[in-house]
């Protein structure tokens, strides 16, 4: 461990432009590392380019810059969860509305569907009436003329003008219906483009947003973790993960934690 | 009339080096004689970090495309020989070459992974210190 010495890994890390995940990786590396990573000046200048817009904390000389950073981190970071939580919401009862909206036009389509047939039977018996009367100014057999006049004595309604009236009552159900069916389609779609966004929000397959509390939660959520990580590459629970202290997890970690040693800032 | 300064490297070697180039060095600089021995700094290395102090002295500007692409390919070294000219570089206090060669470090160390930064590093020796720990607190 003696190739360079503390001076030229402080250049290192220095110089190296290296963001908190890098620093966090590196300090876990060794215990040499840990303490050279650890120092003020390098989370000084991570604070305030990570952080420029909060306000400098009254300085305590008890706090250090690290655990500043991560405090700010922290915060930081559950905004964002706060933040996405709300959008989720917010997508959730808009795919709710669209699933309303479809059931309301379902049950619109259903009655207009209903008028149409009842139209279309009342149309037909006046169809039937209106043969019936013409066929009785044509000579026909004594059998078929009774029944013929049975039928128009029983209709009550002029003929023709209800006809007419049907007629028109049908066309409009079946515009009514091509609406309903258009605006179904529209709605529809509407809601399999606020489902895909939805599905895309969700998707993050490490983003593990526990708050970190000290101690032995952390042991327990940590190897849970590890459990979940085993899986998959090292690059991505590197980079993905926003767990502070958790940035990739090695089985060395787990040793680390099981033994009560934690990384307490 | 420019001095030529000799540059000894720890298996005996000599070195040629322009003034231009040898005062790049501040060691050299603040050296009384003409003649520096450098230690634990094999050949190999001391004559990386020659040829590196040559071409820096006959290029003045150090933001020239073609002398940065040059540095960069300079640098891609393999790590040990990397840790190596660091130490000649820090020795002979030649603040450019150390900046570059730690900044490469940096590069490197930022491209891996946890794990592949203990594969390659081997001189971070988690188990050892795992171990260590273990062993302080009794187990």
């Amino acid at each position: 461990m003696s190739v360079l010495p503390d001076e030229l890994w402080r250049r290192v890390f220095e110089i190296g432009g290296f963001s908190y995940k890098d620093l966090c990786c590196v300090s876990i590396t060794c215990r040499r590392f840990r303490r050279l990573s650890d120092e003020d000046h390098l989370w000084s200048h991570l604070l305030s380019s990570d952080f420029p817009l909060v306000a400098p904390h009254p300085s305590s000389s008890s706090v250090t810059s690290k655990s500043l950073y991560k405090l700010r981190f922290e915060r930081d970071r559950d905004k964002k969860i706060a933040a996405h939580q709300r959008a989720l919401l917010r997508k959730e009862s808009q795919i709710i509305e669209h699933l309303r909206k479809l059931r309301d036009i379902e049950s619109r389509l259903a009655q207009e569907t209903h008028k149409m047939r009842a139209t279309r039977v009342d149309l037909s018996n006046f169809h039937q009436v209106r043969q019936a009367s013409l066929a009785l100014n044509v000579w026909q057999p004594e059998i078929i003329r009774g029944r013929q006049k049975q039928i128009v004595e029983q209709c009550v309604v002029p003929t023709e003008s209800r006809l007419h009236a049907l007629e028109m009552e049908l066309r409009l159900c079946k515009q009514q219906i091509s609406g309903l069916e258009k605006a179904y389609k529209d709605e529809k779609q509407r809601l399999g483009l606020a489902e895909e966004e939805l599905q895309s929000m969700r998707y993050h397959p490490l983003r593990d947003h526990r708050p970190l509390s000290s101690g032995d939660a952390q042991c327990t959520s940590k190897s849970k973790k590890l459990k979940r990580c085993k899986g998959q590459s090292f690059a991505c629970s590197c980079f993905q993960s926003h767990s502070f202290l958790l940035l990739s997890s090695p089985v060395k970690l787990l040793f680390f934690c099981s033994f009560g040693l934690n990384f307490d800032i | 009339m420019s001095r030529v300064f000799k540059l000894k490297s720890s298996d005996n070697e000599t070195f040629e080096v322009e003034e231009a180039a040898a005062l790049l060095s501040e060691t050299i600089k603040s050296s009384s004689s003409t003649e520096i021995t450098v230690p634990n700094v094999k050949a190999e290395i001391l004559g990386k970090v020659v040829e590196w102090c040559n071409k820096h002295a006959e290029s003045e500007d150090t933001k020239d495309q073609l002398i940065k692409e040059w540095d960069a390919e300079f640098v891609s070294v393999d790590q040990h020989v990397l840790f190596k000219l660091i130490t000649a570089a820090d020795y002979l206090q030649i603040k450019e070459l150390v900046d570059q060669l730690t900044q490469r470090v940096g590069d490197m160390i930022k491209a891996k992974t946890l794990k592949t930064v203990e594969m390659t590093y081997p001189t971070f020796n988690v188990e050892r210190e795992v171990q260590e720990e273990l062993k302080s607190l009794g187990f």
